[in-house]
């Protein structure tokens, strides 16, 4: 009955498509979280004696920590492991709610329907924005009951504003390989693009501040949107977070007006 | 709902689709009739799913408009697709879902589809709708996508390529359920390489050549027109320079006793020379939508619009 329920709409089926991404997701960053904090837990003192022999280059990768066991398990699971979980969640989704059904030449068929093309983007797009919210908030909720359960002191991390400014970077990218492949048709340049630039701003943003006369320049990838408020020490920082939101809603608004102006494919 | 009464399910003024140096459908006029079921041949890249792609606002053309049941699909589109139904030639169902879920989601999102004719529809194709997509045969998931072609009972009924896959048995049966759609004064434009196909239901037949339509006739009215062969035998060989001048003859041949005359029109002047002779037998095919097709797409015939 449920099953027929979710072939009610184009939402409700995206819904039920990729349901079982959302699941393995959340999944998958509830184990990173419980492998970090146990581990932190238990040796976390000897993790900041050896990460404080680390180049500066080879630290920044791990982002900021407090200098506490605490801080090193919430920055390995929010500024490593969850970004790189999220980001292919979101752009995956993304590139495939724009040229999904158009790849898989299911289109044709649906859009027979009395449906307008932006009304299918739309719909697929609001599914995967409310998975990557999901995923967020169920990995907070992991995080903050798995630190109880094992005793760990969280009170000096802002775990919630991380988790909100870590959204904002990640919708920012599932919205360019959104926008990306629906303007060309193509869902391997949508997330070639944004996996790229992601991977690109990601190295950019913690390796280019060792050279003091660049650090300015990391100051200008999509990256440090997300890593220039340090969100687990200095909470959310609403410029940066405004600054990702827009821009993110300005490549959504491309994907639309693109979509609803070229050929359809196939 | 705009309605505007009387207007033809499809009419295109100048259409035309060009990609880049390619011209895949050059200023084609065409007007279907309410009722009737028009036949579209030609060719694969003559420019059939270009027209269907065209009219069903899928892409966008280079000059020209076109109008699906007076509504200009350039800026009715949804209200265009709310009162047709399509079968692409090329296309995908959800393989993951079976048949029958395939329908159900389809028909929500139409809405106003009466499941039992749904039911009724998949037993006249012997088709079993619990089974998934990706386990039916091809002809089994054209026939899901006949089904939901057809479920809707709309209007106009686009169908291109439908009988790619079917068994004969199942030919027959498209055909039937095609012509219940014309009895029930609806209208289907079919679109097909398959001439075989389309006489035996189409009332009129567009030819369309290279992108352009070469030619728009009824059937009867082709057939007529067509260059048909007959095989005359007679008790001695017999000269075809006697037959040649004949109005109406296009050529012929002598094969031992049996002259080999192709014609078009009436054939009593030539059965009036060939008594001249002794007749032992003869021989005459009727004219099908082939021989009109060949004439055509090989430059014989008229090339105007």
């Amino acid at each position: 009955m449920l099953r027929n329920r979710l072939l009610g709409s184009v939402f409700a089926k995206t819904v039920r498509d990729w349901l079982l991404w959302t699941v393995i997701a959340v999944i998958a960053m509830w184990l990173i979280a419980a492998m970090y904090i146990a581990i932190m837990a238990s040796s976390g003192d000897a993790y900041m004696n050896m990460m404080a022999d680390f180049p500066e280059a080879i630290a920044n990768i791990y982002g900021s920590n407090n200098g506490t066991a605490e801080g090193l398990a919430m920055s390995g699971i929010y500024n490593l492991i969850g970004p790189l979980v999220l980001l292919t969640y979101a752009i995956g989704l993304g590139a495939s709610a724009a040229v999904g059904e158009e790849e898989a030449r299911s289109l044709p068929i649906l859009l027979s329907s009395p449906l307008r093309r932006r009304s299918i983007l739309l719909a697929k797009a609001a599914v995967a924005g409310i998975g990557v919210l999901t995923i967020v908030v169920l990995t907070w909720v992991g995080v903050v009951g798995t630190a109880a359960l094992v005793g760990m002191d969280l009170s000096d991390q802002d775990v919630l504003g991380a988790s909100v400014q870590l959204l904002g970077m990640v919708l920012l990218f599932g919205a360019l390989a959104l926008g990306v492949s629906a303007w060309r048709g193509s869902s391997a340049l949508g997330v070639g693009v944004a996996a790229a630039l992601a991977v690109l701003s990601y190295f950019v943003t913690t390796l280019l501040p060792v050279i003091k006369e660049l650090a300015d320049v990391a100051k200008l990838t999509p990256w440090y949107l997300f890593s220039g408020a340090d969100a687990l020490s200095n909470g959310i920082d609403v410029v940066l977070l405004a600054i990702a939101i827009v821009l993110a809603a300005g490549l959504f608004g491309l994907g639309l007006y693109t979509l609803e102006r070229r050929d359809l494919k196939g | 709902m705009t309605t505007i009464e009387g207007a033809p399910p499809i009419k295109t003024e100048g259409l035309t689709k060009h990609y880049k140096d390619v011209k895949a459908l050059v200023d084609l006029d065409l007007e279907v009739q309410r009722g009737e079921v028009f036949g579209f041949l030609g060719p694969n890249g003559a420019g059939k799913t270009t027209t269907i792609r065209s009219l069903l606002h899928f892409i966008f053309p280079t000059a020209g408009k076109a109008t699906v049941l007076g509504l200009d699909v350039a800026t009715h589109a949804v209200e265009v697709r709310s009162r047709i139904a399509y079968m692409p030639s090329e296309y995908s169902l959800y393989p993951k879902l079976t048949g029958a879920e395939n329908i159900t989601y389809l028909a929500n999102l139409r809405k106003g589809v009466d499941q039992g004719y749904v039911a009724s529809l998949a037993e006249r194709l012997e088709v079993d709708l619990t089974r998934k997509v990706s386990d039916l045969s091809t002809g089994n998931k054209q026939k899901v996508g006949l089904i939901q072609a057809f479920m809707n009972k709309a209007e106009l009924v686009i169908l291109d390529e439908p009988s790619t896959g079917l068994d004969p048995l199942m030919q027959q049966e498209l055909q039937a359920m095609i012509r219940e759609v014309r009895a029930d004064g609806r209208t289907v434009f079919l679109s097909s390489h398959s001439l075989a196909e389309v006489e035996r239901v189409a009332d009129r037949v567009g030819i369309l050549r290279n992108g352009r339509l070469v030619v728009v006739e009824r059937v009867d009215a082709l057939k007529r027109k067509a260059i048909r062969r007959i095989d005359l035998e007679f008790g001695a060989p017999v000269e075809a320079a006697d037959f040649e001048a004949i109005e109406g003859v296009h050529s012929a041949e002598t094969r031992g006793h049996t002259v080999v005359v192709s014609f078009e029109g009436s054939v009593n002047e030539l059965l009036r020379r060939a008594l001249d002779h002794d007749v032992v037998n003869i021989n005459t095919r009727e004219a099908d939508l082939e021989q009109i097709f060949l004439t055509y797409y090989h430059g014989n015939g008229d090339d105007a619009a």
